[in-house]
């Protein structure tokens, strides 16, 4: 709840002002307060000595009324007859002429001649003082359990005879008279110690008895002015007599007074309400005037981080202004240093052409948009030249040519590094083949690599595109192809051509599905028989790999072994061919123990020096004799690390598998490789022999390689024999085995089997009856 | 011409003693607690020897609204007359004990004279003049007087013997208890003390717009 500054502020401010005004309020009632008790004590005081002189007052005109009674000569002439029947009438007579509850006569010695009441001794003594004198005297008794108003006066004769006195009862009546006065009520009491204390007061029924219950704790000390929080009144006593036995109590209401008081407490709180409102209000503007800002300022800093650009808030003078101004810069700062990123993060270092990046960020735009260009250029053999001239060299080799394509004109949309040596320029048109052929010219001409002139040969891969042909990707793929195209031709420039993206999906198909239709049994094996001349007899036979695609259908052996050559999967149909023939060899050992099958091996696998080691691992496992394999190579595949080659080939034919050189007279190898070859075998490309029967020249070639072979210590064999006209030849050209359609085509595993079972018997009937 | 028959009644009177007795003469200076003169005390002197009664005639007049003398002492059956010597009419009365009387209002001399013939003190009032006081001290002796101003109080001619000695004075503070007295020589001198309340000061007439001035 105190997060927020606002409420920081507002809480603040409210809880110091109620401070301030509670100790205000405090105070002033405090001191309210206290006035108000003074005044009511002041009150009372007036009232205290209001009601004394009323007291007085009467005390003296009863005094005066008695005065005049004891003057008169009747009176004093009944009291000289000393006789008591006579006192007493003369007594209650003149007492009631001036209304006395109370009269008596005492001997001027005080002792007591007369009384109205029944007087016990206690009430004779403690008139006995005012005897003594010669003066009337006025006091208030308590006279048979009443409290009088008792004026004694010396009847004189003219000495004194006599002492009369007359009471008159303080009750009711006399504290009405007296509250016409005072305007105050009061209650008489006597202090004794009964707890049913006796009052008599004019406070109405009710509240007396509330009044009866608080007498104790006033009469403990009635002097003092008396608040009681469930007493309306506040009271003080007033001592009546000289001994302080009788009380008056003086009774003032406190709701005057009261009133007052709760008035200016009730204001002071409207007045405290009403400060709270302001100073909320007040701390709410100001707090506001500087959230307001801040969290304009906050939403500024979101926005700068976030990235979006965001006006400022108005810089004002005061901190937040200053603080304004820091964001402002530090955005500027940002934007800058923004920019200078972006720009690194999409230019290639060497180069200062746009990254691949920054290719794959632009072109989507520009593809679905608009119709151009697009050329991925390469320098053939660059490793090479790398390699020769070392890699700073290569480096600078790299920023020349980018130099001379920023500079070529018409000027490229862009043009970037993608990799390596490879390059890439956008046109915003379709260019004539007039200006690629300059292009690819102007690229001609010889760098200048420390004073030496280097020669590139650039491949130029172009393809142009219509709006909304295809995607980044598809358009990259698009342009590497034909770059690949026009590589392979061993530079120039090659378009895209419309399938090509296509022939390149169904090879990554290829690609992907090869091993799974290894596992599942797509591939299966056949075999083409190889047949001896000289004795009419097939103990040998050459296994081609065969893959029925569920999607693609029959796939060709050229296509997919080619593909996983060149993806490098090559070693898992070898490896898979090696299994399956040897595994069907060692099914035929019993039926055919001689004979032997051929399996093809790729340039990768005679690099594998594990080759040979596996084989045997292989032949052991099937219990197959190593003589029951035949291994058959390309020359290419011979020329490409012909020492390591050679000494795999050697490995193998010590382990007495026979080795063949496949599509001999096809490769470019030279003849003096032939002689250092550890085979057993040459087969003359189907090339020279399909036509054998029609081309002399053919015939020339087969002879002259059969004779060659020979003189080598190689047996040969022709593939491709298809009509018994060619047989001849070959017979007569002296080849060891023909392999060929004229005799089979390649057969699955039952077929072969019955195949060699039928040929077998047909030899033998052969040789049974000659021609 | 009325002090000239107040001293021929006393002149009348001394000569009864000293023709009776050849004695000497008996003089009393009464002083207050504080030694100071003590006018109008009041000395009786008894004596068996001495029972016979001798009636006086004398007058206690009203006089500027005030009794004259304050104090007076007589035998018992002595005659006082009261004459009325102010414009004002007076109502002299008393209730004591001794002489209750009463003379209603009158001027110049009432009708009859009083004869206080029972000892004792008589306190005279006036009912419409209360201040007025005076005070007839009637004794059971002949042998009785009051002090004048000097405190003095003189016998001429007094026989020597035991006498009961009486004193008394209005504003006394206690009553005085009769004491042996004797009366030896001829011209015999005594001093007494009484003490009396000091406050208490002769009636007088209030100084009024009127009256009888």
């Amino acid at each position: 709840m105190f997060n927020s500054l606002r409420s920081k502020w507002i809480s603040l401010l409210v809880v110091l002002l109620s401070l301030l005004m509670l100790l205000t309020g405090y105070a002033t009632l405090k001191s309210m307060r206290a006035n108000s008790i003074q005044q009511a004590e002041l009150s009372l005081e007036v009232a205290s000595k209001v009601f004394q002189q009323a007291l007085d007052g009467r005390a003296a005109q009863l005094s005066n009324s008695v005065s005049l009674l004891a003057t008169d000569f009747g009176f004093r002439q009944a009291i000289a007859t000393a006789e008591q029947a006579t006192i007493e009438s003369v007594l209650q007579n003149h007492g009631s002429r001036i209304n006395a509850q109370l009269a008596l006569l005492l001997t001027p010695r005080g002792e007591l001649l007369a009384s109205s009441a029944r007087l016990d001794a206690s009430d004779i003594r403690q008139l006995l003082p005012a005897t003594l004198g010669s003066d009337a005297t006025t006091d208030i008794m308590l006279i048979d359990g009443q409290a009088y108003q008792l004026v004694l006066v010396p009847v004189r004769a003219p000495v004194i005879i006599a002492w009369v006195g007359m009471g008159f009862l303080v009750d009711v009546p006399l504290a009405e008279q007296i509250k016409g006065i005072t305007g105050l009520d009061i209650s008489f009491t006597q202090l004794d110690n009964s707890a049913n204390q006796q009052i008599t007061s004019t406070l109405p029924a009710e509240i007396q008895q509330q009044l009866k219950g608080k007498l104790g704790n006033i009469m403990q000390n009635p002097d003092a002015t008396h608040f009681a929080t469930d007493f309306s009144f506040i009271t003080r006593g007033k001592a009546l007599d000289n001994e302080k036995r009788l009380w008056a109590l003086l009774h003032m209401p406190d709701d005057r007074w009261l009133a007052s008081y709760q008035q200016v407490r009730r204001q002071l709180v409207e007045i405290f309400a009403f400060g709270l409102l302001l100073a909320l209000a007040a701390a709410f503007l100001f707090a506001r005037s500087i959230s307001r800002p801040l969290s304009q300022l906050s939403n500024f800093a979101k926005a700068i981080g976030q990235g979006k650009t965001a006006a400022p808030p108005a810089i004002s003078q005061d901190e937040i202004g200053v603080l304004t101004s820091t964001l402002v810069n530090m955005q500027q700062s940002i934007t800058a240093r923004e920019l200078q990123l972006r720009q690194q993060a999409e230019r290639d270092a060497l180069t200062g052409l746009l990254n691949r990046h920054a290719v794959e960020q632009r072109l989507p735009g520009i593809l679905k948009a608009q119709r151009g260009t697009l050329l991925q250029l390469n320098i053939i053999q660059f490793k090479h030249i790398n390699d020769t001239l070392g890699l700073a060299n290569g480096d600078t080799l790299l920023q020349l040519l980018a130099q001379r394509l920023g500079h070529h004109q018409p000027a490229a949309f862009f043009c970037a590094r993608l990799n390596g040596d490879e390059f890439l320029m956008l046109f915003n048109e379709s260019l004539t083949e007039q200006q690629l052929v300059s292009l690819y010219n102007s690229l001609q001409p010889a760098y200048n690599i420390q004073n030496s002139l280097i020669n590139l040969k650039i491949a130029i891969g172009i393809y142009p595109f219509e709006p909304d042909q295809g995607t980044t990707s598809e358009a990259l793929r698009r342009v590497d192809l034909a770059q690949e195209n026009a590589s392979q031709a061993g530079g120039g420039i090659a378009f895209y051509q419309s399938g090509q993206d296509e022939t390149h999906q169904r090879e990554l198909t290829i690609i992907r599905d090869l091993p799974d239709a290894l596992d599942c049994g797509q591939l299966y094996v056949v075999y083409q028989p190889k047949v001896e001349l000289a004795s009419e007899q097939c103990h040998s036979a050459e296994a081609l790999i065969r893959w029925q695609h569920p999607q693609l259908g029959f796939i060709s052996p050229v296509e997919f072994i080619a593909t996983a050559e060149h993806s490098g999967n090559i070693s898992l149909i070898t490896q898979w061919m090696l299994k399956t023939v040897i595994k069907q060899l060692a099914e035929w050992q019993h039926d055919y123990p001689t004979l032997r099958i051929a399996v093809n091996l790729s340039a990768a696998d005679l690099l594998d020096q594990n080759l040979p080691e596996q084989i045997r691992i292989m032949l052991e496992q099937y219990q197959v004799p190593a003589t029951a394999l035949a291994l058959e190579v390309t020359e290419s595949a011979v020329m490409q690390d012909t020492s390591k080659v050679i000494a795999n080939l050697n490995t193998l034919k010590a382990m007495a598998i026979n080795l063949a050189i496949d599509d001999f007279g096809t490769g470019q190898s030279s003849l003096a490789y032939l002689k250092q070859l550890p085979v057993n075998e040459i087969k003359i490309d189907r090339a020279f022999v399909k036509d054998i029967d029609t081309n002399s020249n053919d015939a020339l070639i087969v002879n002259a390689t059969v004779t060659l072979a020979h003189g080598l210590g190689f047996k040969v064999t022709a593939e491709g024999l298809e009509n018994l006209a060619g047989l001849s030849y070959l017979k007569e050209s002296g080849c060891d085995t023909v392999q060929g359609y004229f005799f089979s085509k390649p057969l699955a595993t039952a077929d072969f089997s019955r195949w060699l079972t039928d040929f077998t018997a047909r030899a033998k009937q052969t040789v049974e009856i000659p021609e | 011409m009325k002090l000239a028959s107040i001293a021929s009644a006393l002149v009348v009177a001394l000569a009864l003693h000293s023709s009776q007795l050849s004695a000497g003469s008996l003089t009393m200076s009464i002083t207050n607690q504080q030694q100071q003169p003590l006018a109008d005390a009041v000395v009786e002197l008894r004596s068996p020897d001495n029972a016979d009664s001798k009636p006086q005639h004398i007058q206690v007049a009203q006089q500027q609204l005030t009794f004259v003398p304050f104090v007076s002492a007589v035998p018992a059956g002595s005659i006082v007359e009261f004459p009325n010597l102010d414009k004002t009419r007076h109502h002299v009365y008393s209730f004591s004990p001794a002489k209750q009387f009463e003379i209603k209002l009158y001027a110049d001399k009432p009708e009859a004279p009083i004869t206080f013939d029972t000892p004792g003190i008589v306190a005279l009032g006036c009912n419409i003049h209360d201040y007025m006081q005076a005070y007839i001290y009637v004794s059971e002796s002949n042998l009785v007087a009051v002090s004048d101003e000097a405190g003095q109080l003189k016998w001429p001619d007094i026989s020597p013997g035991k006498y009961q000695l009486y004193l008394w004075h209005p504003w006394q503070l206690e009553p005085q208890q009769p004491t042996v007295f004797d009366v030896v020589m001829p011209q015999q001198t005594a001093a007494f003390s009484l003490a009396i309340d000091l406050s208490q000061k002769k009636p007088q007439a209030p100084q009024r717009g009127f009256g009888n001035r």
